[in-house]
């Protein structure tokens, strides 16, 4: 009978640190984890005492890659909280500093920490040296995803210009053509990138779950809805807990969450499948090109999915600008803190997927209170489902091959284990 | 001289020099890089000198460094000093630790970038690093008192490599501090 053990130490190509560990005795599933080993971070105690207008910036330093879909979850709990209302420019405008960084987290993602193992290589270095026009294609696109991001929100990584209530600097009507121009001139690079997802050997593998996600009437959601699931819950924002049921698990430092089923999947994929008819009609050209029509229960196409979100993202941002220049750019009043406080829940469906923000402020405009639940913990059950599904299926491949799939799985959720730090660690020659 | 460019300004040839603040400012002394990235944006500097606080973009950050002739950096790195100590130097003067095996957006950050840089060939020909040692990596959102301390006498040093003399900036020059290495 077939003995399997995978022991993956500090899974490589995802954000922090997690083990994968698979232990088969006589063909038989005695265990499959996946072991997160962050230390716990602690921004809620951080915001605990600041005022309320720091908030956004301070959680903003939670991921380097989400920095905006955090600071915008942060500004809509806070408004919420508050009871601020915000004007028709300011939400053209957050949605378009949005879609760029859903641009930029979902193109370094499937090009330079997936598309390598499509590739055969273990990083996007020998990618770089091998097929250097890949990996130039996803920097082009990265860098007008990151100059979209600046002129909305005044920097390129952690978005200073976002506030309660609007902004304090406006991008002029010049920049938005020009920006437009660029983001016209890029459907090259994306027809290109659907081409290139067309020729990769998706792992076949399907296994249904609860898709959660964010979900409007009129548009793709990204920021503020309802939470909605493919098993046919809807909740308001307030009521998110009633979604997540957060709860600790013995083998990870993160939390575990769970809904209608033993465990719920969040990101690009569940954003498809339950949001699929709101794409923009290029998004779903791409979407066909690819075989793929909700509902797509194959996890591995979580990447696939990215890619159809950039699509649609890079023609919505078309459309915001044109009807921001249409509109005209004015200077708008900020908000002013009126001595009320309260409590408020904010959210956002930022690359990874849905995301919660919830604050409680006093009446001197100081944080009491606060929780973040963040993508990738909503994930970490069905990645475990996953594993258990998948090995079974795989056991008659050869053991390092077994390997490689369940990274590949995990990887395919783009988790962000954690923002840690970067600490350059220096030897002199 | 004008104002140092806003970065969202519209520019199709980058500036030729690129300062780049790295770290995370709420762990601790990681947040240096950004400190020193902070005080150079509110500074008078030439047209082609362009200043970024990078955060943790880590791979992102090869978007930023393509196209320039000059990249300096300015990030917590362990360089076996003292805490608050900062050495400049080049990537050719030193081996930035790490395998590809471990490569993942930010996880390594600057030494990736880098390296990916110089595999795609858009590695400005000049790159200077700023490596200054830390105290303190834990969450907390302010810099350990030595690197606090060290700060006027590195920004002072940044200037110096831009070639600007720290009294056009706008500013009075910094304290000079004595730095390491």
């Amino acid at each position: 009978m077939t003995n399997v053990n995978v022991n993956v130490h500090h899974l490589t190509r995802v954000e922090g640190h997690g083990n994968i560990v698979v232990d088969v005795k006589n063909g038989e599933l005695v265990k499959c984890e996946l072991q997160i080993v962050e230390a716990p971070r602690f921004f809620e105690a951080m915001l605990r005492g600041r005022p309320y207008d720091e908030a956004s910036h301070i959680t903003s330093r939670i991921c380097g890659i989400c920095a905006t879909g955090h600071a915008m979850a942060s500004l809509r709990a806070t408004e919420n909280a508050l009871g601020v209302e915000i004007s028709e420019q300011t939400k053209l405008l957050r949605k378009l500093v949005f879609h760029g960084e859903i641009i930029d987290s979902h193109v370094l993602h499937v090009y330079m920490l997936v598309a390598p193992d499509f590739f055969g290589v273990g990083s996007v270095l020998p990618l770089a040296a091998s097929h250097p026009e890949v990996v130039l294609r996803a920097l082009r696109i990265k860098k007008l995803s990151g100059d979209l991001c600046a002129m909305v929100s005044g920097r390129h990584t952690h978005p200073i210009a976002m506030t309660v209530g609007g902004f304090t600097h406006l991008p002029s009507i010049p920049e938005m053509l020009a920006m437009k121009e660029r983001l016209v001139a890029a459907r090259e690079d994306l027809d290109e990138t659907i081409a290139l997802l067309q020729t990769l050997p998706w792992p076949q593998f399907e296994r249904e779950t609860e898709y959660v996600s964010l979900k409007k009437d009129d548009e793709y959601a990204f920021i503020d809805g309802v939470v909605a699931t493919t098993d046919g819950f809807t909740y308001e924002l307030d009521d998110y807990r009633k979604v997540t049921n957060e709860t600790c698990k013995p083998h990870s430092t993160a939390k575990h969450t769970r809904h209608n089923r033993e465990s719920y999947m969040v990101g690009a994929l569940a954003r498809f499948n339950n949001n699929y008819e709101q794409l923009h009609p290029r998004a779903k050209a791409a979407a066909e090109a690819l075989g793929m029509k909700p509902p797509v229960t194959n996890s591995f196409l979580n990447s696939a999915a990215q890619a159809i979100e950039i699509v649609h993202c890079v023609q919505d941002s078309i459309r915001i600008i044109d009807e921001l220049v249409d509109r005209g750019i004015e200077e708008q009043a900020l908000y002013e803190f009126q001595g009320k406080g309260g409590e408020g829940v904010g959210s956002c469906d930022v690359p990874r997927g849905i995301l919660f923000h919830n604050y409680v402020i006093d009446d001197e405009g100081l944080i009491q209170g606060a929780n973040c639940i963040i993508p990738t913990n909503q994930n970490y059950a069905n990645m475990e489902a996953d594993m258990r599904a998948l090995v079974p299926q795989i056991l008659d491949q050869p053991q390092e091959k077994i390997t490689h799939l369940m990274e590949m799985l995990i990887r395919a959720y783009d988790p962000c284990i954690s923002c840690s730090t970067h600490l350059l660690n220096v030897e002199f020659v | 001289m004008a104002r140092g460019r806003a970065e969202g300004k519209k520019h199709h040839l980058p500036p030729a020099t690129l300062v780049l603040g790295l770290g995370n400012p709420l762990r601790g002394d990681d947040g240096v890089g950004v400190r020193v990235a902070q005080a150079l944006a509110a500074r008078a500097l030439p047209d082609d000198v362009q200043v970024i606080d990078g955060g943790t973009h880590g791979l992102g950050l090869v978007a930023l460094i393509q196209g320039r002739q000059r990249l300096i950096v300015v990030d917590a790195a362990d360089v076996d000093r003292s805490p608050g100590e900062f050495l400049r130097f080049t990537p050719k003067e030193a081996r930035m630790l790490g395998t590809d095996q471990h490569l993942s957006i930010h996880a390594a950050g600057l030494r990736d970038a880098l390296l990916l840089a110089q595999a795609l060939k858009v590695l400005p020909d000049e790159v200077v690093i700023f490596g200054v040692q830390p105290d303190n990596l834990e969450w907390d959102s302010d810099l350990s008192p030595q690197v606090e301390a060290v700060l006027p006498g590195l920004i002072e040093a940044v200037l110096a490599e831009i070639a600007v003399n720290p009294a056009e900036t706008g500013e009075q020059p910094a304290t000079a501090q004595k730095a390491g290495g």
